[in-house]
């Protein structure tokens, strides 16, 4: 499979404060990639420095096998970026925003036509055409945001955070969208906080923080970095100290505490555990109310990795 | 072309700004038409004049004669009250009274005196001038020891020698004010329809969001800027147009004389200042919400500190002062100008493109500060 992206060696500082800290990856032809990341972990600066949006210190970034650069218009052609910032004029419909956008890159009038009906419909705008963004909610208004970045129909997508503050009902929509995307064979590059869209979405992972990457491959790649396989959750009351010493006596644990009326027990292993628990908790007389187990996330990475939580 | 398509889909969201600012201006100028005046000949004024004479020598008979040549009588009643009241209500500007023997004392060169009582108004000192007229004459006469007959023949001729006053000016100075008013006035309105609409469309692209996919786009940014640079100039275009249109209701035929020319030349160089000064405040204010506020400043009190609404004549002088550094001054200075130049010769010739010269200085001025701002936006983004 071809690399679309590859980045080599990519350092953006401002002053003594490195963004991005030699930053090396590649992104292959049709895949999604997702970026993971806390706020200021770099994510944003790496894009806008492959956008040729920034300049960058150092290192070097090709796109689909030429240099990228301000002036690589060609390239620029068959790339879609879709902001964080919804970037809408106010004074146009959504047809006439997604057709301005379009035009940027389509001069053909007949086929940009067609071209912003299909992101119209891919985005499920229909009905709203020709409303003005005053009125769209701030789901609807992300799905024009996004419609305006891809309605040229690029290679290469870029999603910045797509989804912030938007209702389940329209988050499934955009992931609906970005799905067909990738179907029709775009390559995209997914920057998020929402491990679950991560999941859902990514072919591949990057774990970014403080500007270097901690960790990347797919998602269950990644889990097997966090060191357990099975996190088992148990509301209970208090249990006694021999109650306690029964539990983390059972074999594969790694872990087990109990803050504020709810146990949290990891394991290394992720067979039986859960039958074996719930036998200690009857034989040791500790009543519980609910009693669930799940696999490890990759926050469980991210806190393995970093030592704090993914949304710190 | 998308950018160009997209730059009149945003003024079409703002049209009724340009509508509002028109309106001002069609209706501050329809109420002008009605207060110009349309003389275009001299007449001289009659004073209401009542002559008492008490005297009935040919003397004063002569003297009543040469009054009533000039002065319209009042009907007043014989009586002290009535003639005072004329005086008060203006119906009598001036009430002479030749007392008994005044001509036989005047002839012999005693000092003889006719009572005048007058009104207050302008009236009064105008008929007062023309009857000590008679009097200085027949005093100059009197020195030459003619009979009685022999002087008044001698007044006669002598007050029979008029002054004809014809207006030598081919100007049509009416349509001329009417110009000039419609165009200092159409400063204010120029000023607020340009500064808004571009600074307003300016600050939509350049937001800084929508720059930013302007940049990632495949079009070339400089391209994009010279198609909206082309459209605002296109629209300041149209604008000028338009007003020129508007120009041939109020000032008519004239608008097709040197006159109406120079007008139209000296506004086109004023729009053109004005979309520069446009430029320089869409790339300094971003926030939408603020332009309406800053266009008000501008246009508003650059209009009133050069004079487009109370006669710069009127300003006091720390105010004229000021407006030299405005370009509006300059415009209204040609305007002006223009109504009293008779024959474009060299010195109204070059008055006139220099005042252009300046708002051209000006508008380069404005473009360099625009190019400057924009520069150390890029830098600080």
């Amino acid at each position: 499979m071809k690399n679309v992206i590859e980045v080599e060696h990519l350092t953006k500082a401002y002053k003594d404060l490195k963004a991005v800290d030699d930053l090396s990856f590649e992104v292959r032809e049709g895949e999604i990639l997702g970026l993971l990341g806390p706020n200021g972990s770099g994510k944003s600066t790496t894009i806008n420095c492959i956008l040729s949006l920034l300049n960058f210190s150092a290192g070097s970034i090709r796109i689909f096998g030429e240099e990228m650069k301000p002036d690589a218009y060609d390239l620029k052609a068959r790339i879609g970026v879709v902001f964080q910032e919804v970037a809408v004029f106010d004074e146009l419909t959504v047809y006439e925003n997604i057709d301005y956008f379009c035009g940027l890159y389509i001069a053909d009038k007949k086929l940009r036509r067609q071209y912003v009906e299909e992101a119209i419909e891919l985005v499920k705008l229909g009905e709203f055409k020709k409303f003005r963004p005053k009125k769209l909610s701030g789901g609807l208004l992300r799905r024009l945001n996004i419609a305006c970045g891809i309605a040229h129909k690029p290679n290469l997508i870029f999603l910045d955070e797509p989804t912030v503050a938007v209702d389940p009902q329209s988050r499934n929509h955009i992931l609906d969208g970005i799905k067909k995307l990738r179907d029709a064979g775009a390559t995209i590059v997914y920057t998020t906080h929402y491990m679950e869209e991560v999941e859902i979405l990514c072919d591949r992972v990057m774990i970014l923080d403080k500007g270097k990457i901690l960790a990347s491959g797919t998602t269950d790649e990644l889990k097997g970095l966090a060191g357990m396989e099975e996190k088992i959750t148990v509301e209970s009351e208090e249990p006694e100290e021999a109650g306690l010493a029964a539990i983390r006596a059972q074999e594969n644990v790694i872990a087990a505490n109990y803050r504020n009326g709810v146990f949290l027990i990891t394991y290394r292993k992720g067979e039986n555990n859960l039958a074996e628990l719930i036998e200690i908790l009857k034989r040791e007389g500790i009543r519980y109310h609910k009693i669930f187990s799940e696999r490890p996330t990759l926050n469980d990475v991210f806190l393995e990795l970093t030592g704090k939580e993914l949304r710190d | 072309m998308t950018v160009f398509k997209t730059f009149w889909r945003v003024w079409n969201q703002n049209k009724l700004t340009v509508i509002l600012f028109t309106m001002i201006l069609l209706v501050f100028s329809a109420s002008n038409m009605g207060t110009q005046e349309t003389s275009t000949s001299f007449t001289a004024k009659r004073p209401d004049i009542l002559v008492i004479d008490r005297d009935g020598s040919a003397l004063a008979q002569d003297f009543t004669r040469y009054v009533e040549k000039f002065a319209d009588q009042p009907v007043v009643e014989d009586s002290e009250n009535a003639r005072a009241d004329a005086l008060f209500y203006n119906d009598a500007d001036l009430i002479l009274t030749i007392p008994q023997n005044f001509g036989a004392r005047f002839l012999a060169g005693e000092d003889a005196h006719i009572e005048v009582r007058k009104s207050t108004n302008y009236n009064a000192a105008y008929a007062e001038m023309l009857i000590s007229r008679y009097w200085e004459t027949a005093g100059i006469f009197r020195q030459s020891d003619r009979t009685e007959t022999e002087l008044i023949a001698a007044i006669s001729e002598t007050l029979t020698w008029e002054s004809s006053v014809s207006l030598t000016t081919e100007l049509d100075t009416t349509s001329l004010q009417k110009g000039a008013y419609f165009f200092n006035f159409a400063s204010y309105s120029i000023l607020a329809c340009v500064i808004y609409i571009i600074a307003f469309v300016l600050s939509s692209f350049r937001e800084q969001k929508i720059q930013k996919r302007t940049v990632v786009s495949s079009m070339n940014l400089r391209r994009h800027n010279r198609i909206l640079l082309l459209s605002n100039l296109l629209y300041s275009l149209i604008l000028w147009l338009f007003y020129m249109l508007l120009s041939l209701l109020f000032v008519g035929r004239a608008m097709f004389s040197a006159h109406g020319a120079f007008f139209a030349v000296n506004a086109f160089v004023f729009t053109l200042c004005a979309t520069t000064i446009a430029f320089f405040i869409g790339t300094l204010v971003q926030n939408k919400n603020a332009i309406g506020g800053v266009v008000n400043v501008v246009a508003l009190g650059s209009s009133f500190l050069c004079g487009a609404f109370v006669p710069a004549e009127f300003l006091p002088e720390p105010v004229l002062k000021i407006a030299h550094l405005l370009p509006t001054y300059y415009y209204i200075h040609s305007n002006e100008a223009l109504t009293a130049v008779e024959h474009f010769d060299r010195a109204a010739l070059t008055s006139f493109f220099l005042n252009c010269g300046i708002q051209l200085a000006f508008a380069v001025l404005f473009l360099a500060l625009t190019n400057f701002v924009s520069y150390k936006k890029r830098k600080i983004a």
